[in-house]
């Protein structure tokens, strides 16, 4: 395509002529006899170059070409004039003008120039076309990046030996700066690569590889998490690292997990709570009769039937609240003694009418302790019914006894020993026994009672250890910090 | 006698009382139990989605997924699983009875338990098509004895003492009876032989007279006689008997009579060489309709 | 001389409220609260009716009653289940009625003095 020149000079016989001569050299010409004239033509033309006489003596002139270049600055001028005001020109125009020319012009001199403006022109459009270039790039990269650090997974890119290269924001917020790590010591705490890795099952064969993995973070916080992996190759299509995607499915597999054993409990417990409305019934009956009869003695079974009833009914309620509802611990402080008092009334009734003697010993200063009272009642009631059941089912034993003891271990820790020389458990029985609707009781039992107390023990950073032995008794040793346990951070 | 039972369920409480009577045994008579669940039905060609069977809802397939059906069903059955000894999981995508078949093609086991027919459990349509026809396809083809409860009134006895075994005197009922026979030996049950005399297709014109029935149930009692009893040799808690009726009807109402807590018979389809092996629709009702749990047996068991 | 009412239930809840209930009409009640001490008991009371739960700590309803049937003197004896569990009408089908629990006390009432 032929470059457009535009000439602008008063003399419009010698523009005559050297638009003649460029046309030949088929450039595209245009005509101006004033740069006012060449300012109005400029937008709609767009020329590459200009050839003009700036016509010194007339300020106008060259001011008005002056502003043609600093509007536009990419075309290229080429100034010709008469030897005598040429230094003049250069002085004025300096390196705004591509190059000076002397009148008359030769046509060896005007090639010339032009070809090294065309030359210039073709150099600039090639700069220019790469800077965008590279702009465009400085942006995708940023995207890039920017995309990297905000995806809601956590992820990280690893060489051969998993050793982590780059990691987004998440996985900074959550386990540290630590380029240069191995991924499983900071994803699993490990000395060792896992087994079934899915980095190096792409590395091996190149493909994304998936796994579901359980890892901890730098709070100490369990995370499921789901896991991709994708190869990164270089220009050779060699593999030189893998980049592995994390994805935190926690709260789904907890949300799932409760579900599931809701749907599986409710199944399991519509036939205890046939059972124990049945029993409620009767307890009504009783009442009923019993004040119409006016036999208080009647009446008197009657509230102890209904109570009993509605204790299992209760805790059968609790239990369905603990699992439909997952709760944060609320903890209060509260004093030792009133709390035990709090727990020994619920118990106390169950243990009388099965003539067991309830011993409790505590400390004797006030201590306070800092817990959920709600669940930590309940799960202690638990373990102090456990062993009232255990000794009322037992029957090779004249007298029976719980005890109760409580006594501070350290400076942090409260222990509460229950003692009961009931049924004692077998070595089966004690190791399944804080599972899940595991029960020995037939159809007395949900099977929830002690999983939940064990659960809520936990929660309060607490630990439970049992001794048992078939026919002698059991003991149960549940320490828990005496201040609610602050998380590491 | 059973050392590895195949017990294949929906996981849903349309296999319930199959499950108990599944594990029942299982702790019972000290056998391995395999929990098999066909988890879906591939929904086009040979896609990676699948039906799942309990929700019906279309899921991506993948080894996780797998893990997650395994696990929901290890805490479905948590409560029997944690009493029983030697227990396994196994899950597979495909038609349930295929899939069933497979693998007791390849695991051998002494038994295949299921659940009959889902009934009314309403919303769960697809569920129907699933083991309502399941259960007929495996009884039909398994290469050993297949055990089905269909009804929740049929899983509550616990171990097995009183067996009526219902025959048509087929190649298939011989093998029956065999299995049967070896049954009872070793778990000391009361024996019930029995058999029921076809007398539907009297009824349109040519009622026969009573003479000529009872002649035709004195014939049936010297068969029994003839085919079984004397192989039984010193085994003396039997019992034999011949009614004339429905098969199906009378054998259910025998069975009722006896307090049985086990049918076993042979399982025949339809249009065999042998004249007389019309039972298999009639194990079918008595499946369907038995007060207990119903062992079938059909032509291809044993060889 | 009163009429008697055998109760088999492993929930003590449950005997005592239908040991209270029959006695206040007038019948006289005993209890077990196995399969086996059932049938003992059974053997030793002729009770005129037996209830009977389905779930029993050693034995399924269905055989205690087959057990109970193959007795002489107490085939006859009318049984009533009554059970929390699903199914139950068909379980014993020689049974007198089945009630699911919770039961009308009334309907029961009604079942037992059709019955002895």
């Amino acid at each position: 395509m032929s470059r457009t020149i535009l000439i602008i000079d008063q003399d419009m016989e010698l523009t005559e002529a050297l638009a003649v001569y460029l046309e030949r050299r088929r450039f595209d010409v245009h005509l101006a006899d004033s740069a006012d004239m060449a300012l109005k033509m400029i937008n709609d033309l767009d020329p590459e170059i200009i050839l003009a006489d700036p016509n010194i003596p007339d300020p106008d002139n060259i001011a008005a070409l002056q502003q043609i270049k600093s509007l536009k600055p990419k075309i290229q001028f080429i100034i010709y004039t008469l030897p005598d005001t040429f230094e003049k020109a250069m002085e004025l125009f300096q390196s705004k003008a591509f190059d000076y020319i002397k009148k008359p012009v030769s046509s060896i001199e005007l090639d010339l120039s032009l070809k090294k403006a065309g030359k210039w022109i073709a150099l600039e459009k090639k700069i220019e076309r790469n800077s965008k270039k590279i702009k465009d790039l400085k942006n995708a990269q940023a995207l890039f990046q920017q995309l990297f650090d905000e995806v809601p997974c956590y992820i990280t890119v690893q060489d051969k030996n998993f050793r982590i290269t780059a990691t987004n924001r998440l996985f900074k917020k959550d386990f540290g700066h630590e380029i240069g790590e191995f991924c499983y010591k900071i994803y699993k705490h490990r000395t060792t690569p896992c087994t079934d890795c899915p980095v190096a099952a792409t590395f091996k064969d190149g493909r994304r590889h998936q796994t579901e993995e359980v890892v901890t973070s730098k709070s100490g916080e369990q995370y499921h998490v789901l896991t991709w992996t994708a190869a990164i190759r270089d220009e050779a299509g060699q593999i030189t690292q893998v980049m592995e995607m994390a994805t935190n499915i926690t709260q789904i597999r907890q949300l799932q997990d409760h579900l599931t054993s809701l749907g599986l409990m409710l199944g399991s417990m519509s036939h205890g709570i046939k059972g124990m409305l049945t029993g409620l019934d009767g307890g009504i009956y009783l009442l009923e009769t019993g004040i119409n009869r006016q036999d208080p003695k009647r009446t008197h079974r009657a509230f102890h039937q209904i109570h009993v009833m509605v204790e299992r009914i209760r805790k059968m309620i609790l239990d369905i609240l603990y699992f439909t509802k997952s709760r944060e611990l609320e903890y209060r402080e509260i004093e030792l003694k009133k709390m035990i008092r709090s727990i020994t009334d619920i118990v106390q009734p169950s243990a009388s009418h099965h003539n067991i003697e309830l011993k409790v010993t505590t400390p004797p200063a006030s201590v306070c302790i800092e817990v959920d009272p709600d669940w930590f009642r309940s799960a202690m009631v638990n373990f102090l019914e456990n062993a009232v059941d255990a000794c009322s089912s037992d029957t090779t034993k004249d007298k029976h006894h719980i005890l109760l003891n409580i006594f501070l271990k350290g400076t942090d820790h409260v222990c509460f020993e229950i003692t009961d020389n009931g049924l004692g458990m077998d070595r089966e029985t004690r190791e399944k026994m804080f599972t899940l609707f595991f029960s020995s009781k037939g159809s007395k039992g949900t099977g929830l009672g002690l999983f939940i107390a064990n659960h809520v023990i936990r929660q309060h950073g607490g630990t439970i250890a049992v001794e048992s032995e078939v026919k002698t008794g059991s003991r149960f040793e549940i320490s828990i910090p005496r201040t609610r346990p602050i998380k590491i951070l | 006698m059973f050392k590895k039972i195949l017990f294949a369920t929906s996981a849903t409480e349309a296999c319930d009382h199959a499950a108990r009577v599944a594990f029942d045994m299982a702790q019972r008579y000290n056998a391995h139990i395999d929990v098999f669940h066909v988890l879906g039905i591939p929904s086009r060609g040979y896609s990676q989605v699948v039906v799942d069977v309990k929700t019906g809802d279309e899921v991506a397939l993948d080894d996780n997924y797998r893990d997650l059906v395994k696990e929901e069903i290890r805490t479905y059955y948590d409560h029997q699983i944690a009493k029983t000894k030697n227990w396994s999981i196994d899950v597979a995508i495909g038609l349930p009875h295929r899939e069933i078949l497979r693998i007791a093609r390849l695991m051998k086991p002494d038994m295949i338990v299921m659940g009959g027919s889902t009934g009314a459990s309403g919303s769960y349509a697809h569920k129907k098509i699933v083991t309502g026809s399941t259960f007929q396809r495996v009884a039909k083809a398994a290469h050993c004895p297949v055990l089905v409860i269909n009804r929740p009134a049929g899983s509550f006895w616990g171990g097995f003492s009183n067996v009526v075994f219902g025959t048509d005197f087929s190649n298939a009922a011989d093998t029956a009876f065999e299995f049967a026979f070896k049954l009872v030996k070793e778990l000391n049950c009361d024996f019930h032989i029995f058999h029921a005399l076809d007398i539907t297709g009297f009824q349109m014109n040519n009622l026969h007279t009573q003479d000529y029935i009872e002649d035709q149930i004195q014939k049936a009692g010297r068969q029994l006689r003839f085919k079984y009893i004397s192989k039984m040799e010193n085994f003396k808690d039997y019992a034999m008997e011949v009614w004339e009726g429905i098969p199906f009807v009378e054998i259910v109402k025998y069975a009722r009579e006896k307090h049985a807590d086990l049918i076993v018979m042979a399982y025949n389809t339809k249009k065999t060489d042998e004249k007389d092996a019309s039972i298999g629709s009639v194990a079918e009702q008595v499946i369907l309709r038995a007060n207990c749990p119903v062992i079938s047996i059909n032509r291809s068991v044993g060889k | 001389m009163k009429k008697k009412i055998l109760i088999i239930d492993d929930d003590p809840a449950v005997v005592d409220y239908l040991t209270t209930l029959f006695e206040d009409n007038g019948y006289a009640a005993c209890s077990a609260m196995t399969a086996q001490d059932g049938l003992k008991r059974a053997q030793k009371e002729r009770p005129d009716l037996i209830t009977l739960d389905l779930e029993l700590p050693d034995e399924w309803g269905p055989r205690f009653y087959r057990k109970l049937s193959s007795d002489k003197e107490l085939k006859n004896t009318p049984v009533i289940v009554i059970s929390g569990l699903s199914g139950n009408k068909y379980a014993v089908s020689k049974a007198v009625a089945s009630l699911s629990k919770p039961f009308d006390r009334d309907e029961l009432l009604k079942i037992v003095k059709e019955n002895v």
